[in-house]
């Protein structure tokens, strides 16, 4: 019975605790600067991005690509690097990219 | 001469002290390990003690399978369950095997073969057989998502066994009911016409309200953009990003309804199971 009892289980969901769990950069934070933006993220995760469809063709997401970025390379270096993420963020070029069998989306890891 | 002399000492040493495990001393060391949750230890014993065998029951490839179907391996369980169905000559145990065999295609997620398997029931004149036959059915429609069939089934269940007042046939329903309500097209309509409404029906207040906010915002920079530019500068500016929030809001309000009804569907599943838990042994 335990077995079948494992076919149909749907657990609540519980968002507000999800978005530091998901993502790992959130709270990887050595100075007041990075708590800012990784606070940014939160606020732009939880209230901007959450009402929105399946926009990026990235993964990770262009948001927490940006947020990597600026932890290891700095503010100014990252945000640049956040930037050019965003205007390659179109799909006009998927022979670049592997795909993620998982997400169905094009893997991009920031890579130093 | 020292070395032959110990390697001699040795062998007669072992022949005195070592047996070899017979047939039955092989299956109830696997029988053993499989009440201490030792799948793989019982899987090796009873493969060993079948090979070594003249001839095996019916009632070992059950067991077989058993353990198969214990550790997860339904493809293999089902397989020892139906060598176990052919050599068996009771109909009651032929009965038993197919229960069990309709069980591991439930745990495949294969609910079409499971209720072929059902059809081999022969329950003509065995009225628990027949109910037994008859929960099982019913559940696996309700797995299946045929939810027409399934009502059928439950309701002859629920007449033969006559238990209309039980506790979890009650929760079962009320989870039942609150499932059917909710309308996942109505929830996404809402939210076309008014912003978040369709999150707000199904209780998503935060996001119901969130999707208000962030549209309703919108809207205003659409019009402030008209009042300071032109129409034209609103529509390429703003109206991309409107649309864009206005869809994921409406979109989000459809998959929370259906969200919300496999919620419901998994709590009337799970009291199913506890109508009459004895049924699935």
């Amino acid at each position: 019975m335990e077995l079948l009892s494992e076919l149909r289980e749907v657990k609540e969901k519980k968002e507000p605790s999800k978005i530091k769990d998901k993502y790992e950069a959130v709270n990887q934070n050595t100075n007041e600067l990075q708590m800012l933006f990784s606070g940014l993220f939160i606020g732009y995760k939880k209230f901007i991005s959450s009402q929105d469809a399946q926009n990026c063709s990235f993964t990770p997401s262009c948001s927490e690509y940006a947020l990597q970025a600026v932890k290891q390379q700095g503010v100014l270096r990252g945000m640049l690097n956040g930037f050019d993420r965003l205007t390659r963020c179109n799909s006009l070029s998927p022979e670049k990219y592997e795909l993620d069998p998982e997400t169905q989306l094009l893997k991009d890891p920031l890579t130093l | 001469m020292q070395k032959i002399l110990f390697v001699l000492a040795i062998s007669l040493f072992s022949s005195w002290s070592v047996f070899s495990q017979n047939v039955e001393e092989t299956y109830q060391f696997a029988e053993e390990q499989l009440k201490l949750g030792n799948y793989n230890n019982s899987l090796l014993a009873f493969e060993r003690a079948i090979f070594f065998e003249d001839h095996t029951s019916a009632d070992t490839y059950t067991k077989l399978a058993d353990v198969y179907f214990a550790a997860g391996n339904q493809e293999r369980a089902i397989r020892f369950y139906d060598i176990a169905y052919f050599s068996e000559n009771d109909p009651d145990l032929k009965n038993v095997i197919i229960f069990k065999k309709s069980l591991a295609y439930l745990q495949l997620e294969n609910y079409d073969q499971a209720l072929i398997s059902l059809t081999s029931i022969n329950s003509f004149q065995n009225k628990t057989v027949a109910q037994k036959k008859t929960f099982y059915k019913t559940l696996t429609y309700y797995l299946k998502g045929d939810f027409a069939s399934y009502h059928e089934q439950l309701s002859q269940y629920t007449a033969d066994q006559n238990i209309e007042g039980k506790d979890e046939l009650l929760l079962h329903n009320k989870w039942e009911k609150k499932a059917a309500k909710i309308k996942p097209n109505l929830a996404m309509w809402m939210s076309v016409v008014l912003p978040g409404s369709g999150q707000i029906l199904y209780g998503d207040w935060q996001n119901g309200l969130n999707s208000l906010a962030l549209t309703t915002g919108l809207i205003a920079l659409y019009i402030n953009y008209i009042d300071q530019f032109s129409l034209i500068e609103a529509y390429l500016v703003v109206f991309p990003w409107f649309e864009r929030y206005h869809k994921g809001g409406y979109l989000r309000a459809k998959e929370n309804a259906e969200e919300k009804i496999d919620l419901y569907r998994s709590k009337a599943y799970q009291s199913l199971l506890k109508l009459h838990p004895a049924m699935l042994k």
